[in-house]
């Protein structure tokens, strides 16, 4: 699966974020990904605040489609286009003032030309999540006719 | 609906981040998103990111609460479909208020580029307006 090639290298995850120009502008960071999940970062910016001193909601469903997108791309067999077709984003509290935010989002089932994303966001740490403020599920479309945005297929069977 | 009680500049003050998105007022009901080459998700196809599309649909909404006079708005949940590929152009955005009562308001919020008629992505969402 294609996760293997994310968790193989640290360059590999930082590409992906790369090759995804507004997702480089937030400076969002691809701290883990596993068999359909993920991990993502997105590092506190004064800019990105909003009137109570969190990161704004709006930057928080930025990141938290991000890491669906990620969480599919993690269950993909091979390199394949696909794009978001429906975000539900409920906020349970607004994220803590300064404090970094990160979305760990699984992809729960690939079917057909439809992948089913469940995640969280929390103020924790990278590998201890803090209580979620945040949560997300999603509907991702497989476009199995256009050229893939991460096309790894020189890579073979990774 | 009732006639906006805020000037339309003030509240996009009010909202650091639809500043960071670029949004700027089109009509007095209508926001714009112009195109910039960091809000792109494909590349391939200069498509605006997602995140980017919900972000500024939230916004919208947002700002539409605090031109009614609810400062205190916080978003509680917000969906969106979407509809279309966003291109390289820029977005227009007309919120809707559905019901704005004493502690909570839902919103509706079309987005469109070149025709109303085809729009690209619509959202909607609840909004607490207490203070906590």
């Amino acid at each position: 699966m294609l996760y293997r090639y994310l968790e193989s290298s640290a360059e590999h995850r930082r590409d992906y974020i790369t090759r995804i120009p507004h997702s480089a502008a937030l400076g969002m960071d691809m701290v883990a990904v596993g068999p359909g999940r993920c991990v993502l970062r997105l590092p506190f910016q004064a800019q990105l605040a909003d009137s109570h001193g969190g990161l704004a909601s709006g930057a928080v469903s930025a990141l938290l489609d991000n890491a669906g997108g990620v969480a599919v791309f993690c269950s993909l067999a091979r390199a394949t286009d696909f794009s978001t077709l429906g975000l539900r984003v409920e906020f349970i509290t607004a994220p803590a003032a300064g404090r970094d935010v990160f979305a760990r989002v699984e992809c729960l089932r690939l079917e057909g030309r439809q992948a089913h994303i469940r995640g969280v966001a929390d103020c924790g740490d990278m590998d201890q999540p803090g209580p979620p403020f945040a949560t997300v599920s999603g509907v991702f479309f497989l476009k199995p006719h256009s050229q893939p945005l991460h096309d790894l297929e020189t890579l073979g069977n990774v | 609906m009732s006639e906006p009680v805020v000037a339309a500049a003030e509240v996009l003050a009010a909202l650091p981040y639809a500043a960071y998105l670029g949004l700027e007022w089109f009509a007095d009901d209508v926001l714009r998103l112009p195109f910039r080459g960091d809000l792109v998700g494909n590349y391939r196809i200069g498509a605006l990111h997602g995140g980017v599309v919900a972000a500024a649909l939230e916004c919208a909404a947002r700002l539409l609460l605090l031109r009614q006079g609810a400062p205190a708005a916080t978003t509680v949940d917000f969906t969106v479909d979407y509809l279309r590929p966003a291109l390289s152009r820029a977005v227009y955005l007309r919120a809707t208020a559905v019901r704005i009562g004493r502690a909570v308001a839902t919103v509706r919020v079309d987005a469109w580029q070149s025709d109303p008629a085809r729009p690209v992505a619509a959202g909607h969402g609840n909004f607490l307006l207490t203070v906590s």
